[in-house]
């Protein structure tokens, strides 16, 4: 090639590393190129094979430069920067690309045209140049690609227009020389993928455009994607694993790099939330790599932070455009996202992946069709059954006790050690604070959203579940008949009907650990794993422990669903497989209580009320019939006869199925049964122990004839047609007949919006309740049925339980009240001492104790629905009537609510006659008038620590259980201590003044969490560790 | 491997057996189903347990306006130790007013009402430390006397089976609402005409912390028999009734707690007709269907056929015993009235008298026996007759001692300790033939469960004793 002095000199940067037999085409096509004034620069990053002489063959012109290691494409391309001098343009080029004869021509016409920084080719496939490759490509805010090409679309000059882009692909891309420089070249710490993306983004802030000339054309190999480079051939999943890690890492070191501050701000979070969401994903779907790889580029770019700060600086200086300005090229939404929702993570690789392998990408959509149409109608039912409980707060019912506003609000509790159930004590508090502290934490304090994703979230959860359960029997159909049938069993909108958050734990994580049970018996076809039983215990006592966590009867109900196994497996077959079971059923329990020391003591030191595991059960649950539980009616779902449509369903695999089919179907029958059983007795009371509430301890069966069912599809796929036409294809349609018609119901209450959750709650009503509190702290005694009450409590008597809340609803943190009431036992007396008659001045009684309102249920929500309604226990309400003291608060019949007119604030500066008579009993306080104290240290800073002043030296009652750990100091001191009340606390105060209440953590209480902490990681550790060898 | 027919056939039957027995257990057994405790004094004035932290008396009051008519109570405390009481006194106009005063161990202490706060109607609660204390109402004349006893529990329903606003007589119902919140209360009635709502005694509104006294004369004139329903719409209250006969030949008080609960049956230990004494039995089922009464008559001497009756719904019915000389002059008797057909009613005994002294008393039914006895009032002298009535229902004897309570002293009274009482009889015992103080507070003790009644003839005032256990 003659130089020509009228065109501005160009040299091709062509950056080479063990270049496979397609080099030589790649520098002829540089070689035929019609522009006048283009140099050739290949550099070698190390190869093996010195390729100087290849290159000299095709190409003598060309220069020649090797580089002493591999240091990726862009860090080699940078070469150019030191080497070349005098060139107006740069043209990067893989050494898979070959460019038409005038592409660069066209490329540089259009450079001077645009004014453009850098310009970018159209790309087409090398082998088939009339299919498109890439036009130009743009990105989200996170930096993930969009394109408007589809790969392998036919080339039609659609795409031919010239047009600003977000990002110049890499293949053969034009830079001008001086832009290259004063960006610094390509990022050095960016190797391999996505180096375009930054060098496009930098340009675009230092002020560049970044077009796309399409009339310029190159065919690209894409051979390092495609796997036919040294490095990066093998397995396509061995591919995958050098490819994705690298575009995660790449991507968000450009996010973190050349994103403003403000908008850095702005866009972390969000892209914080997508990725959970696809670690989330990842995890239950299967794609743990996927999960993995983000996690990776998270922690690659954290541990590059010091050279993250640099590259800040630097773009920093470059920036000639606000990023408003350059975020207008950025596509809209998030390119991820819409990926995601079409079900088409990685496609880019996957489609590369699959030219590879000579698969059809075409076909394997077309075999994700029926899947995803059937994971859409389920979903779709799913959100617009749930939509009002989805676009609004989460009704007060059952255990659907609210979620705190802040993230703080749960952790103080766990790390302080004071409990402020009942009358306080130092207790541990429930490691669900913890968990929900840190889940709230990852999700930037949403609480509310995290509340969803724990209530609304199990659906999908379990379903999700069910789907990888049954995935050993065999077909997508049979995985999805298990989801399918899962999700339209009426429990779980029963559940959440009556806010059983228990159940609905239970519901999400019933799947996830029946499966880990199934495979430990390696009875078929679940044998094909074959783990360490020690690693299996750990594992799915790392799951137990986070559903007992929030759910304590949760060990019991696995421990009784693998003796369900067993008894299943007597009639079935395979009983000392089954009895492994039972075996890492009991492990995993044990692994659970290390895992959620000291809380599990809670429910192990001697005197435990077991009803503190199970929790107390109903008066209403003796009016449950088998048949209702054999329809899992708990509540407005599951009316006959279509109720009973789903033991149709699952009864198919017993009379047609065959080999495993059958024995799994004998036994998931047997737990079936033995489930609704023990559920029937256990509401009859006839049980020597209190059993879990109905809709927890149903899930089990639940899950256990959708298994069956999905066994039912496995044998109609397998063993019918073994079978001559008769009597079994009958049953198998009606069987599918049954399943569409038991599918009705669910899908008819998704038109209610809110599975038929009462539309007003106890919050509600009581919404007045919390302004109260300028009078002073107080309490609100719930006494009730266990079903009505929003919150946990202690036995009263059969079938019914007292709590308390602080200053109206309670929320989550008064959830897991303990096994022992310890002091609060004594609201517990008092309620018993008037229910016998025995008092009419409950009122005094409860004064000291700061209990102003007592709140009887006698409903789990407002409403007449019958389904709802929970009489408290009959002596209750006459026994507060009967009361002197106690002034009725009209409000809705679903409540019974009143004002005990002879209260104290929980913090009050006692009057002469409340301090005459604090050290006097709890019992004497009956006599005692506590109406003349006046509330101090009213400013909570948490349920630890208060603030305010003394207006008088006098004695300042603090209704919390007696503990040296409090301490109030003020203008005087460190006021004294002693017990008032026998049980509480009073401090005397010598000097009025501005004054600090607070309890002292207990260093034994530090040493708990840290022990606690230890746990979890080393369990967690030990299963990564294990898992990665 | 693709199970045998047989094996199939197995599991599947094991598998409908366990269902199938499931269902067969549920139909052999009964749905579980609970009822409320009967919370003392909620169907008749009990004392509370001697274990209760603080008890209440409610007494629905009476005139304590220093006018002819005075209003006292009677605090017994029938424990060995002392009680701390206090006595509020509620007026129908005015501030309330109380007094605190310790009860001595084994001794009664009087209350007049007009020393703490003077009313033309004053109502009162009497808050004790503890329990086991009875407490009695009465009305005093200068011509009569009449007591009853006060509520241990307030109610949101009362029932009158007697009553009359006959020209001459002034009936009152007095209804005390001693909690917080206002009651809401509609009276209505049964008379021999028919039941009658007064629209001015429909959601009457009672106050908290109030007393009314409601004159039934103004708005159902002219009635011979009355019978009165009081229920409340909202709270609960305590009602009592006070009927005064102006006719020279009856003329005097009579003081009626209502009853907070009907019953299916009622026992009136005693019972006693002759020239000038008229005794009759007055029932009111206030309920939507008729009820049937057998009433069993145990004569002192002799025996009698059950009265058999039928009360309307939501009707009053008097029964007249001497009517056909079915039970014979001069006899005392007991009565036990049972409701056959599970109608629950209300029973009163109403004794008029002419001579030797005129007067009437309306004496409420027994609900239940017991083994102690409360009676707070009492007085055994020459001009006040004090008889106790024990009734002794069960199938095996009693034995009965009457214990007097003198400040601080008990007193087992002479010639009435461990005195049998026959299976199915009743024995009444002449105090003032044994004893004779002014103010003379018992407890009846016996080894079974029985019936018992005060009856003070000096003013013809008669009225249950208060169980104790």
């Amino acid at each position: 090639m003659d130089a020509a002095p009228s065109a501005p000199p160009v040299v091709a940067v062509v950056v080479t590393h063990d270049p496979g037999p397609w080099l030589e085409e790649a520098l002829a096509a540089l070689g035929e190129q019609d522009y006048p004034n283009l140099s050739v620069l290949v550099v070698d990053a190390a190869s093996a094979q010195d390729p100087t002489a290849r290159v000299a063959s095709v190409l003598p012109s060309a220069y020649v430069r090797r580089l002493p290691d591999n240091r990726g494409y862009g860090p080699s391309a940078n070469e150019a920067l030191t080497v070349v001098e005098g060139a107006s343009h740069l043209l990067f080029c893989h050494d898979d690309a070959a460019p038409a004869p005038d592409a660069v021509r066209v490329l540089v016409e259009e450079a001077f045209r645009s004014n453009a920084g850098i310009v970018a080719p159209k790309y087409v496939q090398w082998d088939a140049p009339a299919r498109l490759l890439q036009v130009g490509m743009g990105a989200d805010k996170s930096g993930a690609p969009s394109t408007t090409v589809e790969r392998g679309e036919l080339d039609q000059e659609q795409h031919d227009r010239v047009r600003d882009v977000f990002v110049a692909p890499g293949g053969c891309t034009l830079v001008r020389a001086d832009l290259f420089e004063t960006l610094g070249g390509f990022d050095p710490q960016v190797s391999l993928y996505e180096e375009d993306l930054d060098l496009s983004w930098r340009a675009q802030i230092a002020g560049a455009r970044v077009i796309v000339a399409p009339s310029a054309r190159v065919r690209h190999l894409e051979a390092m994607s495609a796997g036919r480079r040294a490095d990066g051939a093998g397995a396509p999943d061995s591919l995958r694993r050098f490819v994705r890690p690298r575009q995660l890492r790449h991507r968000l070191r450009a996010v973190l790099k050349n994103y403003s501050l403000f908008h850095l701000m702005r866009v972390l979070p969000q892209i914080i939330l997508l990725n959970l969401g696809e670690v989330l994903y990842g995890l239950v779907f299967g794609r743990r790599r996927t999960a993995f790889d983000i996690i990776g580029a998270w922690r690659w770019n954290l541990s590059h932070l010091a050279d993250l700060r640099e590259a800040r600086k630097s773009v920093r200086k470059l920036r000639s455009f606000p990023d408003s300005e350059v975020r207008r090229l950025q596509a809209r939404g998030s390119a991820r996202m819409n990926s995601f929702i079409r079900g088409q993570l990685g496609v880019e690789e996957r489609a590369r992946l699959a030219e590879r392998v000579g698969q059809d990408v075409g076909e394997s959509v077309r075999a994700l069709r029926v899947p995803l149409l059937v994971g859409a109608v389920a979903a779709t039912v799913f959100l617009v059954g749930s939509r009002s409980l989805l676009s609004g707060p989460l009704p007060v019912v059952g255990d659907l006790a609210p979620f705190p506003d802040h993230v703080l609000d749960v952790i103080r509790p766990f790390l302080s050690g004071w409990r402020s159930t009942g009358l306080g004590s130092e207790s541990p508090a429930p490691t669900a604070f913890a968990l929900l502290g840190l889940a709230g934490t990852v999700l930037l304090g949403g609480m509310g959203l995290l509340q969803k994703l724990l209530v609304l979230g199990m659906i999908p959860l379990g379903a999700v579940g069910t789907y990888r359960f049954v995935r050993p029997f065999g077909s997508m159909r049979v995985r999805l008949a298990a989801m399918v049938v899962y999700l339209a069993i009426p429990l779980p909108y029963n559940a959440l009907s009556h806010g059983r958050w228990n159940a609905l734990l239970v519901y999400g994580a019933a799947p996830w650990l029946f499966s880990r049970l199934a495979h430990v018996t390696r009875l078929a076809p679940f044998g094909a794993r074959e783990p360490s039983t020690g690693l299996e215990v750990l594992r799915l006592g790392l799951l137990l422990a986070l559903l007992s966590a929030f759910v304590p009867a949760a060990p019991f109900v696995l421990v009784l669903l693998s003796l369900a196994l067993v008894i299943g497996s007597v009639v079935a077959g395979g009983v000392r497989p089954a009895m492994r079971s039972v075996g890492t059923a009991l492990g995993a329990g044990a692994v659970t209580i290390v895992l959620l020391f000291p809380w599990s003591l809670n429910f192990l030191l001697p005197g435990t009320d077991w009803s503190a595991v199970t929790s107390v059960g109903s008066r209403a649950g003796a009016g449950i019939t088998l048949g209702e539980l054999l329809r899992f009616q708990t509540g407005p779902l599951g009316a006959p006869p279509l109720g009973f449509a789903f033991l149709l369903v699952a009864a198919l695999p017993l009379i047609v199925g065959g080999g495993w089919r059958f024995t799994w179907a004998a036994r998931l029958w047997m737990i079936a049964i033995t489930f609704t059983v023990v559920t029937w007795a256990g509401e009859r009371d006839w049980l020597v122990i209190d059993m879990p509430p109905p809709e927890l301890l149903l899930v089990p069966a639940a899950l256990a004839l959708a298994t069956s069912a999905a066994l039912g599809v496995a044998a109609f796929e397998v063993d019918l047609p073994g079978y001559t036409l008769g009597w079994r294809q009958i049953a198998s349609v009606i069987a599918a007949g049954a399943a569409a018609l038991g599918a009705i119901p669910v899908i008819g209450a998704s038109f209610n919006g809110r599975w038929h959750a009462p539309k007003t709650d106890f919050a509600e009503l009581l919404s007045w309740m919390p302004e109260r509190r300028a009078d002073g702290a107080f309490r609100v005694l719930w006494v009730g049925d266990p079903e009505a009450l929003p919150l946990d409590g202690w036995r009263l008597s059969e079938g019914t339980i007292y709590a308390t809340s602080r200053n109206g609803m309670p929320t989550v943190v008064d959830r897991w009240a303990g096994a022992d009431p310890g002091t609060s036992a004594l609201l517990g007396d008092a309620i018993n001492v008037a229910r016998r008659g025995k008092t009419t001045r409950l009122g005094h009684v409860l004064a000291p104790m700061a209990v102003r309102y007592i709140v009887v249920p006698v409903a789990i929500a407002p409403g007449d629905r019958s389904d709802r309604a929970r009489p408290p226990d009959p002596d209750i309400l006459p026994a507060l009537a009967a009361q002197l003291d106690m002034k009725r608060v009209d409000t809705d019949p679903s409540l019974v609510v009143y004002e005990n007119a002879a209260w104290a604030p929980a913090r009050a500066l006692l009057d002469p006659a409340g301090t005459k008579a604090i050290e006097g009993d709890a019992e004497e306080t009956v006599w005692t008038e506590l109406r003349g104290a006046r509330p101090v240290l009213n400013e909570a800073e948490s349920a630890t620590r208060f603030e305010g002043v003394i207006p008088e030296p006098g004695y300042v009652l603090l209704s919390e259980t007696a503990s040296e750990r409090w301490r109030l100091t003020g203008p005087g001191g460190t006021a004294d201590r002693q017990r008032a009340f026998g049980w509480a606390n009073v401090f005397g105060v010598d000097e009025a003044g501005p004054s600090t209440l607070r309890y002292r953590t207990s260093p034994v209480r530090w040493l708990a969490v840290l022990i606690e902490l230890f746990l979890w990681v080393a369990i967690v550790r030990t299963l990564v560790q294990r898992r990665r060898g | 491997m693709t199970p045998t027919p047989a094996r199939r056939v197995v599991v599947v039957l094991v598998l409908v057996a366990a269902l199938l027995g499931a269902v067969a257990a549920e139909r052999l057994v009964d749905r579980r189903s609970t009822t409320a405790r009967v919370l003392p004094g909620t169907e008749a004035p009990e004392a509370h347990p001697t274990t209760a932290l603080s008890s209440s008396w409610y007494c629905p009051g009476g005139p304590a306006d220093g006018g002819p008519a005075g209003t006292a109570l009677m605090l017994l405390n029938p424990l060995r130790e002392k009680v701390r009481a206090t006595v509020r006194a509620v007026p129908v106009n005015g501030e309330p007013g109380s007094k605190a005063f310790d009860l001595g161990p084994s001794s009664a202490t009087a209350v007049v009402l007009r020393d703490i706060v003077a009313s033309p109607w004053t109502a009162a609660v009497v808050d004790v430390e503890g329990g086991g204390v009875v407490v009695e109402q009465s009305v005093g004349t200068p011509s009569d006397f009449a007591t009853m006893p006060c509520a241990p529990a307030a109610s949101s329903t009362w029932y009158f089976a007697s009553g009359s606003t006959a020209r001459d007589a002034a009936l009152t119902i007095g209804l005390f609402n001693p909690f917080p919140d206002d009651a809401i209360v509609d009276l209505a009635f049964a008379t021999p005409e028919g039941r009658r709502v007064p629209g001015n005694f429909e959601g009457v509104v009672v106050p908290a912390h109030s007393v009314l006294n409601v004159d039934i004369g103004s708005h159902l004139r002219r009635q011979e028999a009355v019978s009165t329903e009081v229920r409340a719409r909202a709270g609960r209250i305590i009602a009592g009734q006070l009927l005064v006969r102006t006719a020279p030949a009856v003329a005097g008080v009579s003081l009626t707690l209502g009853a907070p609960a009907l019953g299916e049956q009622w026992v009136f230990p005693d019972g006693f007709t002759s020239d000038g004494v008229a005794e009759r039995y007055e029932f009111f089922n206030p309920g939507m269907q008729e009820a049937r009464i057998d009433i069993e008559v145990a004569l002192d001497e002799g025996e009698v056929e059950p009265f058999e009756i039928t009360i309307p719904a939501q009707g009053r019915f008097t029964l007249n015993p001497r009517e056909g000389d079915r039970i014979p002059k001069g006899v005392p008797h007991a009565a036990i009235a049972t409701s056959v057909n599970g109608v629950p009613v209300v029973a009163t005994r109403v004794v008029e008298s002419t001579s030797p002294r005129a007067g009437r008393s309306d004496t409420l039914g027994a609900r239940r026996p017991a083994t102690r006895w409360g009676l707070a009032f009492g007085s055994a002298t020459e001009t006040s007759d004090e008889w106790v009535i024990v009734f002794n229902s069960s199938a095996a004897a009693a034995r009965v001692s009457l214990v007097g309570m003198a400040s601080g002293q008990r007193i087992a009274i002479e010639g009435l300790q461990n005195v049998e009482v026959p299976a199915g009889r009743r024995v009444a015992f002449r105090v003032t033939d044994h004893i004779k103080r002014e103010s003379l507070p018992l407890v009846v003790e016996a080894t079974r469960a029985v019936y018992v009644e005060r009856a003070i003839f000096g003013s013809l005032d008669s009225t249950i004793g208060v169980p104790l256990d």
